[in-house]
């Protein structure tokens, strides 16, 4: 897939959908271009109002005092996880097969 | 009397009295769903009405009488289907989540049943809380019970319909940009987003998780007051709970308005969108606190042309990220083509999501990789840094901000539906209280020539919930 | 005074026409010994049925929320303070996205662009371990905190299993700058870390259970007919022992040298192989195969304030590391005089070091002190397969039994029977000695006495002395040795024995 879509080119819409683990007859291609565009011009508007605010300050901090203390909880039972899937079993949650780790 | 156009407090008071008993009020209500299940137009603001709600009314009555004064004994309330409860289906408006019952409650509904309170049923939404109409929601939509061709708006819009149409008394909606204030604007009732932190947001599935907050539908003031009274408060759960004691809710006078300073935000006044009955009625709100004393101005907040686009650059991302959980391998929906666990991953997306949700994953994805779209996320933060600094500074010299919920009133159900671009635009007078913070609460301050409600919106500097209720209270007692 | 200078050991290594250095630069995740895990309050512990410590929080349920515990912040804080690092006052977490059944939200938590640790040093000593250090210094970049995934088991078949238990355990990654130059300093650089984080108690560094993996980088600066190349990066990942590591880093230089020779026209630009490294085969071998097009979208992570440490906070963690291995070792080397080996083997761990060194500040003879630790001690412990802790004997009676010893209240065969019975009982070397009646005569005066007598008894040995048979001495000692029971000093009698023999002449 080739053409551009609201500013997008054809590769990175594919990468784009593979990140997000949706396959490409997935969705309304032309909706979303619409989408991609206003998204697009909303950076206009942004960079426009943007200045030197540190981002950090969108967020509230906190102190050390306020952090959990070490104390062990016991949450959930093997019985509780029976009821969330039907793929735990022996103990496990069963999975197609994987090989090493992911990152 | 009819229970199902009382208040949350006004059941209250008749269970305390005695006059009422919670199997009855439950009745009513359980009553009340299903004649409207037969009609040809069902609100469907329920996906389910919990059959185990009697039972807990009659154990209530049991515990009355047996002396028991927990403040909100026996009184039922209705949750939004992306707030968690104990052996409750909790499936977001979305198929991806079918199956999953939740193991745990989240704090909000663990408060309320702590002090008496009975779930009635989980309500209807746009799917992960990603629409302002209730039809991106995989059940299909809710209708507005003022008009039942309309939306009653979303993503609450299954908790503004059962509180409206008499089928629950007081509901629990969330909100991102809005999605409690216009529901209750759309329907005719009072919607409050409080301060973010307010409320926990442990056992809330996140959409996007900065601005998320969850937000009370009723009838009347006393009702968001007495509720918030019970769920607010520190959560070691949420560590972004606020440390608060609002206690004193519980019981709320009207505020004096003499000398109340006002704003009114000069950029909003200026919208083109802006139905000019709306218009119309919110310069009647205002006429009414001049009435009363008080001090109303026009303040240029020119940032606030940049709070849509600061909304969906934020949300949009983070909705991305929350939404990466859901793959099918521990909960909820799996699909598995049996090649593998990516090819598991996609199918089971595919499947599983809306084409709405889907969309927004996509773009928040195009957001978040700075590969495609360079500092985009880092600006949403820097304008949302002066969106808070530049609304702090208001509040510095006002005590409160007004302006309309809603630049339209409720739209017919189906026409903005293949147009999420003109969806978007209902949330305009609503994200920057989410972006900045702020609490809000949308009150019912009159209706169109054709019966359509119209909601204003109170806004407060952070933790100003009382001051806010307060100021609707007098508004309330006027009428 | 040990040679402390540092030395730089880029060497270029040749390779037939070839000639090379050896790049490398590690990435070490550990497991933190935090009470609980990284953001919720499961036990953070190894083993154990499958998932039974698991909540919503490490499970990724819809709706649970992280939140960091204290130990969690101030361990890592501790380990930058041991590596010398510079630490962050605001320090936030972020999420890093990528898709795999054993990272349940689908992001891992971790800390992206400020780090809560940076710019730290570690000393790699390239020494042997009797031999004066040679150290060598690897900076580090960064130290973040992040947290680890679940487990997969596999089996035969067409599914793998995942035990969640490990999902969420509070992780440290220590990255370094690429400063080593060879496979035997990227094992050491491992081991060093192992050792100092064990000694501040940040981990266990149980490599088998997998407390502490790494990850190499590892790539060679290629010199051809006067012209430098450099081959793509490669990355060996989770590696959990030595051995690994060596015998990894030596593979793929040999591979990579290889592919140089035959391949280089296939290299792109920033191109980085990731591999793992297959011991049963002896070969590194490649990860990722399928269109892995990688982004982490970082993130800030909201549901986390970021943290402003304290000064006081800081100031706690920086006095929490206490003395460090190398520390330790210069300063038993001046103090105790000790050799080389034995400081190296007395300081392996922190345990063992405060026990030697409060038996030595109580004796006379830390030297000897360490020779008991070193040799018996020791020992004991290896055979018993046990820890100090569980031994019935503490430093006080090391101290004692050496002071006895150089005192001469006790024979040196003596003080192995001691040793024996205190290890049994937990008596004291005192007790112990006046319970057998053990101690020895060192009065001079009672010993002339005996010899006295012995003279006395003997006077054909004191004619065979005037003739110059000298050998009598031996066997007059022995003698009084034998009137004394065996508690009389050796050397004094035999001292005493010669000095009344030429008195008697």
């Amino acid at each position: 897939m080739d053409e551009k879509l609201g500013g997008i080119d054809g590769t990175t819409f594919e990468n784009l959908l593979y990140l997000s683990r949706l396959s490409p007859e997935s969705t309304n291609t032309e909706i979303l271009a619409g989408q991609v565009r206003q998204i697009v011009d909303y950076f206009g508007v942004l960079t426009r109002f943007s200045g030197d605010e540190n981002p950090y300050d969108a967020y509230s901090t906190t102190t050390e005092d306020e952090l959990r203390d070490g104390e062990v909880i016991k949450a959930l039972e093997p019985t509780d996880l029976k009821k969330i899937t039907p793929e735990y079993m022996d103990g496990y949650f069963r999975v197609p097969k994987v090989l090493g780790g992911g990152a | 009397m009819n229970i199902c156009e009382m208040s949350f407090s006004g059941l209250k008071a008749k269970l305390e009295s005695g006059e009422l008993t919670s199997l009855e009020i439950v009745r009513s209500y359980r009553a009340a769903y299903e004649a409207d299940n037969l009609t040809s137009k069902p609100l469907k603001g329920y996906i389910e009405m919990y059959d185990s709600a009697e039972e807990a009314a009659r154990l209530a009555d049991e515990a009355r009488a047996a002396g028991d004064k927990r403040p909100l004994l026996g009184l039922p309330f209705a949750a939004k289907d992306n707030i968690s409860i104990k052996g409750k289906s909790c499936t977001c408006g979305s198929r991806i989540l079918q199956g999953y019952v939740a193991p745990y409650s989240a704090t909000v509904t663990s408060r309320l049943m702590a002090a008496g309170a009975i779930p009635l049923g989980r309500t209807n939404m746009d799917e992960f809380a990603m629409g302002s109409s209730t039809e991106y929601s995989a059940y299909g939509p809710s209708r507005n019970p003022v008009n039942r061709d309309l939306t009653p708006g979303g993503s609450s819009g299954g908790s503004a319909a059962v509180v409206a149409g008499g089928q629950a008394p007081l509901a629990l909606g969330t909100e991102t940009g809005g999605s409690v204030r216009l529901p209750a604007s759309y329907c005719g009732l009072y919607g409050l987003k409080p301060t973010y932190g307010t409320l926990s947001r442990s056992g809330v599935v996140a959409f996007g998780s900065s601005l998320d907050q969850v937000g009370i539908l009723s009838r009347s003031v006393d009702d968001i007051g007495l509720a918030l009274s019970v769920m607010a408060g520190k959560d070691p759960l949420d560590d972004t709970s606020a440390d608060l004691d609002l206690s004193s809710l519980a019981r709320l006078e009207g505020a004096d308005i003499q000398g109340l300073r006002v704003a009114l935000p000069e950029e909003f006044m200026r919208e083109k969108g802006l139905d000019p009955e709306i218009a119309a009625i919110f310069g009647t709100a205002c006429d009414w606190f001049r009435s009363r004393g008080a001090i109303v101005e026009t303040v240029s907040i020119p940032v606030l042309e940049a709070a849509i686009g600061c909304y969906y650059v934020i949300a949009l991302s983070e909705a991305a990220s929350n939404l990466s959980r859901f793959d099918g391998i521990r909960y909820g929906l799996r699909k598995d083509p049996g090649e593998g666990y990516d090819e598991l991953y996609v199918a089971t997306r595919s499947d599983g999501f809306g084409a709405e949700v889907k969309r927004r994953i996509v773009i928040g994805n195009y957001v978040l990789s700075t590969h495609f779209s360079g500092d985009c996320y880092k600006k949403g933060m820097s304008v949302r840094a002066r969106i808070q600094r530049d609304i702090g500074d208001v509040f510095g010299k006002y005590d409160i901000l007004l302006c309309p919920t809603s630049p339209t009133v409720a739209f017919p159900l189906g026409s903005k539906v293949d147009d999420p671009l003109a969806m978007y635009l209902s949330d305009l007078y609503t994200t920057f209280v989410n972006l900045a913070r702020i609490p809000s609460l949308s009150v019912p301050m009159g209706a169109t020539k054709a019966g359509l409600p119209v909601g204003v919106q109170i806004c407060g500097p952070h933790f100003g919930e009382e001051r806010i209720l307060k100021v609707a209270k007098a508004w309330e007692a006027s009428r | 005074m040990s040679d402390t200078r540092t030395i730089d050991t880029a060497k270029v290594h040749t390779d037939g026409d070839l000639s090379y250095e050896v790049i490398i630069g590690c990435e070490i995740h550990c497991e933190l010994l935090t009470p609980t895990k990284a953001f919720c309050a499961c036990e953070n512990r190894y083993g154990g049925m499958p998932n039974t410590r698991v909540c919503p929080v490490c499970l990724g349920l819809p709706g649970a929320m992280p939140i960091p515990s204290r130990e969690y912040i101030e361990l890592g804080a501790i380990a930058g303070y041991a590596l010398s690092c510079g630490i962050n006052k605001f320090t936030k977490f972020d999420r890093k996205h990528y898709f795999y059944p054993d990272l349940v939200k689908g992001y891992q938590i971790t800390q992206y662009d400020i780090p809560l640790c940076h710019d730290g040093i570690v000393m790699l000593n390239l020494a042997a371990a009797d031999e004066a250090p040679r150290l060598k210094k690897v900076r580090i970049e960064r130290i973040h905190l992040e947290e680890d995934v679940g487990k997969s088991l596999h089996v035969e078949g067409t599914h793998s299993y995942i035990d969640y238990n490990r999902s969420g355990v509070p992780l440290i990654e220590i990255v370094s700058k690429p400063d080593m130059s060879s496979p035997e300093e990227a094992a050491l650089f491992m081991q060093t870390l192992r050792e100092i984080l064990r000694y501040i108690g940040a981990t266990d560094g149980n490599l088998e259970e997998g407390s502490m993996r790494c990850d190499a980088n590892i790539n060679l600066k290629i010199f051809e007919n006067g012209k430098e190349f450099r081959t793509p990066i490669s990355e060996i990942k989770n590696m959990n022992s030595f051995k690994s590591i060596r015998e990894a880093c030596s593979y793929e230089i040999k591979r990579q040298l290889g592919e140089f020779r035959t391949d280089r026209q296939a290299y792109t630009a920033g191109f980085k192989r990731t591999l793992g490294w297959d011991e049963a085969k002896g070969e590194t071998v490649l990860q990722r195969t399928k269109n892995s097009f990688i982004d982490y979208r970082f993130v800030v992570e909201p549901d986390i304030r970021p943290v402003v440490l304290s000064d006081d906070f800081l100031a706690k963690a920086r006095a929490k590391v206490g003395e460090l291995p190398a520390e330790k070792r210069e300063r038993f080397r001046r103090e105790f005089g000790l050799s080389d080996f034995d400081v190296n083997t007395l300081t392996t761990e922190r345990e063992l070091a405060e026990w030697f060194e409060a038996a030595a500040k109580d004796s006379s003879d830390p030297k000897k002190v360490a020779n008991w630790v070193l040799a018996e001690v020791l020992a004991v412990l290896n055979e018993r397969g046990a820890s100090l802790a569980d031994l019935k004997i503490g430093p006080a009676h090391i101290a004692a039994l050496v002071n006895a010893l150089a005192k001469g209240t006790i024979t040196s065969r003596q003080a192995k029977d001691v040793f024996a019975e205190m290890l049994d009982t937990g008596s004291m070397p005192d007790a112990i000695i006046a319970a057998r009646g053990m101690a020895q005569v060192s009065d001079e005066g009672a010993i002339a006495a005996i010899v006295d007598q012995i003279l006395d008894e003997n006077p054909a040995a004191i004619v065979d002395f005037a003739k110059g048979k000298t050998n009598v001495v031996g066997w007059l000692t022995g003698q009084v040795m034998k009137k004394s029971r065996g508690q009389a000093n050796p050397a004094m009698a035999a001292d005493l024995v010669q000095k009344k023999l030429a008195e008697r002449r």
